[in-house]
């Protein structure tokens, strides 16, 4: 997404609060297909991916009256409650259990080969910044947004103290963050 | 004030806390502007982690179900034209924004609305009907196949357990003497139960009960049937995937 989004992202919100479905039809227009594939991407298959991205945009519409810009823009907002009901589904499923570490990360290897076509300088950028942390941060990262897994479990997956994986995750992201101002900088 | 978690923070956002871990840093953040601009910070650099998926085209469908099943929240309107003006010719796509205005009436009986004719009468049934649907009932939507592209309709299962699940169509082509359409449940094991007959009663949306409680079944399907009994034997019109309204 672009800076020079926003203001048309926060108009809307402003219009889906009033309950114009116009609105609601361009935020899809604009966010379903990446709301879609995340959903997907998570979970694995395509019917649990559209219930969710269905049940995040009417909870989008339902909600918007209540959403404040200060804690995120509206593309972050959106695809943060696609992420949670995602995860909610996958720890659901009665037969989940934590996944072998190298099957996880197979299935991440496999859709980002078939992505390669369409990826853009966004998300090319992001892939460099994630690539260029340490095998363990990436991992955890990638298991813990990408997987579901909570914590304890990504502990118990890789064998290392709860304040490991938090040492992991806080080292990561910083150097993500770093990575991602210095290139749109 | 509780005791702060930035510790926390990054666990949070990525979601790898635990449901009852997560809760207690929500209700901290909530009074807590250090905590939130902490969290906005480690924000962007989450929210920017979906931009790294490989992109997927959701099915067509998608966006209709959605736009349906948000419909249902409108208000009802306040004055309405009596008669209702329809070109027929139009494809599905094209009449989207008059879809979504003709779905502002979803669930209620075109025909007794005519009849009852008084303003009052007919919101009243209106908010019956988003009462029925709102209190965790649950929407799919089915767009026609093939031969039937461009018609489509949506299945209400109200919450209610002791409420009627019903199915509200659009554009659905006249049929010859002698056919009906049939409304189907499926279960899990293929087992096709007919819910309802009916045959089109010329208006652009019509509202059809079903005789079956769908919450056991995983599909509905419409078919094109020479006979109101028997086995499922016609070409398939339309078909959605559904699930349990308490799911």
């Amino acid at each position: 997404m672009t800076p020079e989004m926003l203001p048309a992202d926060d108009a809307l919100m402003v219009a889906l609060a009033a309950k114009d479905l116009t609105a609601l039809a361009t935020l899809y227009d604009r966010y379903g297909r990446l709301a879609y594939a995340l959903a997907y991407r998570i979970l694995g298959e395509s019917e649990g991916a559209e219930d969710v991205v269905q049940d995040a945009f009417i909870s989008a519409w339902r909600g918007a009256a209540g959403y404040r810009r200060e804690r995120g823009n509206p593309r972050g907002w959106l695809l943060s409650i696609v992420h949670h009901r995602s995860v909610d589904v996958l720890r659901r499923k009665t037969a989940f259990r934590p996944a072998p570490l190298e099957v996880a990360e197979q299935r991440a290897s496999d859709e980002d080969t078939a992505a390669s076509a369409e990826r853009n300088v966004e998300q090319q950028t992001v892939r460099l910044a994630l690539q260029a942390l340490p095998e363990a941060q990436r991992r955890t990262i990638e298991l813990a947004y990408f997987g579901g897994y909570t914590h304890v479990e990504l502990a118990e997956l890789m064998g290392v103290p709860l304040g490991t994986v938090k040492g992991r995750m806080r080292i990561g992201l910083q150097k993500m963050r770093r990575a991602l101002e210095g290139t749109r900088a | 004030m509780t005791e702060h978690v930035t510790d926390e923070l990054e666990l949070y956002a990525v979601g790898a806390l635990r449901p009852g871990e997560a809760d207690r840093v929500t209700a901290h953040l909530a009074s807590c502007p250090a905590c939130r601009e902490q969290l906005a910070e480690i924000a962007t650099v989450v929210d920017a982690l979906p931009d790294m998926v490989a992109m997927r085209e959701p099915p067509a469908a998608l966006k209709q179900r959605i736009l349906a099943a948000a419909a249902v929240d409108l208000p009802a309107p306040v004055k309405r034209e009596t008669t209702w003006s329809f070109r027929p010719g139009r494809s599905w796509p094209a009449v989207g924004g008059l879809a979504a205005a003709v779905l502002l009436l979803l669930a209620v009986d075109l025909n007794s609305l005519r009849e009852l004719k008084l303003a009052n009468q007919e919101r009243a049934e209106y908010a019956g009907t988003l009462d029925k649907v709102s209190r965790g009932g649950k929407t799919w939507y089915m767009a026609g196949l093939d031969q039937w592209r461009g018609s489509g309709g949506t299945l209400f299962a109200p919450g209610k357990p002791d409420s009627t699940a019903f199915v509200v169509f659009h554009d659905l082509q006249k049929l010859q003497t002698g056919a009906v359409y049939a409304v189907w449940l499926v279960d899990a094991d293929g087992h096709w139960v007919r819910g309802a007959n009916f045959r089109t009663d010329g208006q652009p949306v019509q509202s059809v009960e079903l005789t079956v409680p769908v919450d056991t079944f995983s599909q509905c399907a419409v078919t094109l049937e020479m006979s109101t009994e028997g086995k499922r034997a016609g070409p398939l019109v339309m078909q959605s995937r559904i699930a349990p309204p308490t799911q």
